[in-house]
């Protein structure tokens, strides 16, 4: 059985947002949502100074296959080789408006680390499918085809021979943070230990069903010319 | 406050409804690296019909955002360019594209894109144009261009372009009008650096071997987010850094990310970048790790007398203009010295100073001394590849122009464009058509004022016309607009020394051109066409071509093996492997990686003009085929012939020192790794990711001065204030302010986050993610208050050398403010000709330099340099 994973190589990333942009033009991700970003964290005090960056991406945990499972629509479910995906005809085909919302929004809230969202053009659910479409082509991720650094290792992982098992072999890789992302497929390598709390990870607001409807949304690029 | 960063949806009616599933996926196609695109795959799971989302067509393409050339594939679909990707055929960028590259249909799509000829009915710099047709356009400027031909005075024609990839269509235009005012951009980018090397060892850039090095010296180049040659050395940095576990050491006022991920950043003291190298040097020579047989035998100076000359350059006098520690000086020497290969890189961060080129001069010493030059690993020369012209070319015009080889900058054989305007208002040279092509020198360039002064004035320049699709602070001065071609929809010829194996590229129309749209060449064409209708002049001959592709096609036509269809198909030629996705590298037909091939310049050569260890070998591009470590034609001009270290005047006292206090501090740019200069701030995927450019300032500086993070601060210098909100941050040299040149205009909707919806006001369709954008625009351009000045040397512009003050906002600043007064800027202009050989500090800064000072040559009007 494959199981696709994603290996983020923090030693690679130089932040340079090909990915970020890439990611939006393969998958026309509108404005004001995201799928995958850089974010990035001063630490110390000059000139003893870095930035960190941090490969933010669906870890693919389940979390919202669980939360839409019990919520009884179910429409997250977690395909054979482990890509968590939207059944969007599940998802709508004869349900009331206040179903789909509940059901998203359970999504919403069941996601540790905000990937999770809904798209402000369509309404629909707005996360990382890792490309499925290309992936079942035998192509990696628009992210990862695009990546300078090749800080992006996709593949599958129970394939002892692939380079993802390899990398994962080589190096120890922990899982992306926090702790509470139920069964991850992305590991990081190197991952700055201070990036690994909540606030970090306050990149952009999740869209959810109550931003839609009081058309209001809280949005930060945690770029260094936002903050 | 939180009000700044939250976004109103205007979903109308529809708030909370879920749209049509249909509706998610309608633009969004997958992608297929195969050229040729048969179709591509779809996720049954997502229970959407996907019929109709197979692409047509994939075109191979050179990329053309900034200046880096990337190899891409163009998807399209329907006419309609869908997804950008990188060529995965191309040796050097292999098949990767950086942020800005990824979102290029931006270009293409632009919705305040220039979509036809426009004319202007008001004022100048009004921004009221009007419609015309094409054939009404290329009437009243061939008329112009003819009449400045028929007066008699063909120099009266000034040709300006910048970020130009014609491969010569301009040279040939110019030759052809018979003018030899043309003016480029490259002073305001590293040109400096160029001359620095170019009497050094020939070619005006390195080509490290970052790849296999195992220690990279980077003084002042932000390779890893801009620059020559971000994607493909990006790469092959990571590469050395983590796989082959390189030290990576970066010299730079401010954090950028390159200095983020380096193992060492020293902040250095703007324009100390040549007292840090030299006194590197005299360690590494005093401790006896240089390479004196090297030394010897492939430079023009002697080891011995380059070791004595070095020791004036202390580590503690390095260390008093710089900061860094002469421990650490001394430490960092002897690592670079012992660890081999090991290589320098350096961009504009020494080259924009006052004495940029001595700057590179300085820093090129230490891989020379260290025998690091050319080989595997270490600094390379660049490897080059070159296509010819077409037939028939015009001879061109015999009068020396004043404007493009100014007589009092000799040396700097890559121009002074930015020292023009002053040039003009003194009436060095009249001007009475000003054509612009690639470049908006009133907004991107220093002392954008001026420019702007000069453009409006309508005695000064009684016409101008510029070919561009974009409107902004530059191009709304001008009386004709063409409507110039987007990268993806034209042709090109191109070639850039961004690997260690040689490339020719293609840029080729992926889609027809939008609307009424042209390509250059062929806008020269239909000038000339109109000056010479029958060919009497003598003129339309040299223009005898079909189209651009013609054109394009003529120009590769003596290249050896190249088949002008496979390299249409291929984009780029040679294909020297195929693309390993396992390892991002190109493995050969043998199953390995390829191997570059390296000392080029110490190979056995019957025809080489120099002869080491008793063998005539190829050598390098110098006159003794050595590498010159003294130039002696600098010093005729009384310039130092050796490396030298000269303290700005501005920043340092003659004992040494510091000039600077009361909250002065020095000024300099930066790019994003997300934007170029002008042309990408109306792209929506990158500036919804960098909005606002706040001025990034040490904490503890801002703290003393009373400023916190999201102040409003006024940044003065000599010649006028901006207002901007700080960004304080630990990241950033105590002295230094830095503002980035990207934001700042007031033209484009995705610019100025205008959400107005609709079609363009010249033409361009709407894009219905304009209702979408969240963010608030906060820019400032600093070009307006940075003084124009020229490296005597070189003739760079001095970006970063600007004494400003910097005071929390007066009452009544109001963001974006500022002020700049002209006439200041040519007091500065003026003081900065005093440096120039012919100016009246030049020998003061020079008490070094043993000539016969009475008998400098003087300045002289000559054809080019």
């Amino acid at each position: 059985m494959a199981r696709m994973t994603f290996v983020m190589d923090a030693r690679r990333c130089i932040g340079c947002q090909a990915c970020t942009v890439a990611c939006k033009a393969e998958n026309d991700v509108p404005l004001g949502v995201w799928r995958t970003q850089i974010r990035s964290k001063e630490v110390g005090k000059y000139p003893s100074v870095r930035r960190h960056f941090y490969q933010w991406i669906c870890a693919q945990c389940g979390n919202c296959v669980e939360a839409s499972q019990n919520n009884g629509v179910g429409a997250v479910s977690r395909r054979a080789d482990g890509i968590v995906l939207v059944d969007y005809e599940k998802l709508t085909k004869g349900r009331t408006k206040k179903q789909i919302d509940t059901e998203i929004d359970a999504a919403i809230e069941a996601c540790p680390i905000g990937a999770f969202s809904r798209n402000p053009v369509t309404g629909m659910p707005e996360k990382c499918t890792q490309c499925a479409h290309r992936v079942d082509k035998g192509l990696v991720p628009a992210c990862a085809q695009t990546c300078l650094g090749r800080a992006r290792i996709y593949g599958d992982a129970s394939d002892p021979k692939s380079e993802v098992s390899q990398v994962l072999g080589r190096n120890s890789a922990r899982p992306a943070p926090p702790n509470d992302c139920s069964d991850p497929y992305v590991f990081y390598i190197e991952l700055e230990g201070s990036l690994v709390d909540r606030g970090a990870l306050e990149g952009f607001a999740q869209v959810k069903t109550s931003d839609l409807n009081s058309g209001k949304i809280d949005q930060v690029v945690n770029s260094l010319g936002g903050k | 406050m939180e009000l700044t960063r939250r976004r109103f949806m205007q979903l109308g009616a529809a708030t909370g409804a879920v749209l049509a599933a249909e509706g998610l996926f309608s633009h969004s196609d997958a992608m297929e690296l195969e050229l040729g695109g048969s179709g591509v795959a779809v996720d049954k799971s997502m229970g959407i019909d996907n019929k109709g989302s197979r692409f047509d067509k994939v075109v191979p393409y050179t990329c053309l955002v900034c200046n880096i050339e990337d190899g891409g594939l163009a998807y399209i679909k329907d006419g309609r360019v869908k997804k950008l990707e990188g060529n995965d055929k191309h040796v050097s960028t292999r098949g990767r594209l950086c942020a800005k590259g990824n979102a290029g249909i931006g270009h293409v799509y632009d919705p305040d894109r220039i979509l036809y000829p426009l004319k202007r009915t008001g004022p100048r710099g009004s921004g009221q144009y009007k419609r015309i047709s094409w054939d009404e356009a290329i009437t009243e400027v061939a008329g112009k261009l003819k009449a400045v031909i028929d007066s008699g005075h063909p120099n009266e024609t000034m040709v300006h372009w910048g970020r130009d990839r014609s491969g010569g269509a301009y040279g040939r235009f110019m030759k052809t009008l018979g003018t030899n005012t043309g003016v480029n951009h490259t002073s305001t980018c590293e040109s400096s650096k160029k001359i620095g090397m170019e009497p050094t060892w020939g070619p005006d850039i390195e080509t490290p071997d970052f790849a296999n090095t195992k220690y990279i010296l980077n003084f002042g180049s932000n390779i890893l987010e801009s620059a020559y040659f971000h994607n493909p050395y990006a790469q092959r940095v990571v590469e050395g850094t983590v796989e082959g576990k390189a030290k990576l050491v970066t010299f730079d006022v401010r954090l950028s990310n390159t200095a983020a991920k380096s193992d060492e950043w020293f902040p250095i003291f703007p324009g100390t970048d040549a007292v840090v190298a030299l006194a590197m040097a005299n360690v590494i020579m005093s401790e006896g790790l240089a390479d004196t047989d090297f030394i010897n035998k492939w430079t023009n100076y002697p080891a011995d007398k380059l070791a004595a000359y070095l020791k004036q350059y202390t580590p503690e006098m390095a260390e008093k203009y710089s900061g860094m520690p002469a421990a650490d000086i001394r430490r960092i020497a002897i690592e670079f010295a012992s660890v081999k290969p090991a290589t320098t890189y350096t961009y504009r961060g020494p080259a924009k100073h006052l004495y940029g080129s001595y700057n590179e001069r300085c820093t090129m010493l230490l891989p020379i001394i260290t025998g690091n030059i050319e080989v595997k690993g270490g600094y390379c020369l660049p490897r080059g590849m070159g296509y010819g012209q077409p037939g028939d070319g015009p001879e061109g015009g015999k009068e020396p122009s004043f404007l493009s080889s100014p007589p009092d900058y000799p040396l700097a054989g890559h121009k002074v464009s930015h020292l023009v305007p002053f040039w003009i208002k003194e009436g060095k040279q009249k001007i009475k058509v000003l054509m612009r092509y690639m470049n908006s020198a009133a907004y991107t360039f220093p002392a954008a004022s001026v420019w702007k002064e000069v453009q409006m004035d309508e005695k000064l320049i009684p016409f101008s016309f510029k070919i561009d699709n974009q409107m902004n602070e530059d191009t709304a001065l001008f009386d004709i607009i063409l409507p110039d071609c987007s990268y993806l929809e034209r042709w090109d010829p191109e070639s850039m020394p961004s690997s260690l194996w040689p490339w020719l590229g293609l840029r080729q129309p992926v889609v027809k051109p939008l609307g009424e749209a042209i390509e250059f060449r062929e806008i020269c064409k239909m000038i000339i066409n109109k000056i010479d209708p029958d060919g009497s002049k003598g003129m339309k001959k040299s223009w005898n071509f079909k189209d651009g592709e013609d054109y394009v096609k003529q120009q590769f036509a003596g290249v050896k093996g190249l088949d002008w269809e496979t390299f249409k198909k291929n984009g780029v030629w040679p294909i020297y492997g195929k693309l390993n996705p396992a390892t991002g590298k190109i493995t050969g037909k043998d199953g390995n990686p390829i191997v570059a091939e390296f000392g080029l310049p110490y190979k056995e050569d019957p025809k080489g003009k120099v002869t080491v260890d008793g063998k005539k070998r190829a050598g390098f591009g110098t006159g003794d085929g050595k590498i010159n470590i003294h130039v002696a034609s600098w010093e005729k001009l009384g310039f130092n012939p050796l490396p030298v270290f000269k303290a700005h005047p501005w920043h340092w006292n003659k004992d040494g020192s510091s000039k600077l206090g009361g909250g002065q501090m020095v000024l300099t740019t930066f790019k994003w790794n997300v934007h170029v200069q002008s042309r990408t701030p109306n792209v929506k995927l990158l500036t919804e990711m960098i909005h606002s450019n706040p001025a990034w300032i040490n904490a503890g500086t801002a703290k003393k001065l009373g400023i916190k993070n999201g102040d409003l601060i006024r940044i003065t210098s000599g010649v006028g204030y901006i207002v901007i909100k700080a960004r304080t941050t630990e990241g950033i040299h105590p002295m230094v302010v830095a503002v980035s040149n990207t934001l700042g205009t007031k033209f484009g909707r995705f610019a100025t986050a205008s959400k107005m919806s609709g079609t363009g006001q010249y033409g361009a369709a709407d894009d219905a993610d304009i209702k979408n954008i969240w963010w608030k625009v906060e820019g400032v351009n600093p070009n307006d208050i940075i003084p124009a000045v020229a490296d005597p040397i070189g003739g760079s512009a001095t970006w970063f050398d600007t004494v400003v003050k910097v005071t929390p906002a007066q009452s009544g600043d109001k963001f974006g403010d500022g002020k700049v007064d002209n006439a200041k800027h040519v007091e500065f202009f003026k003081e900065g000709m005093q440096y120039a050989y012919s100016g009246s500090k030049h020998k003061e800064m020079h008490p070094e330099v043993k000539i016969d000072w009475d008998k400098l040559p003087k300045p002289e009007l000559k054809k080019g340099h």
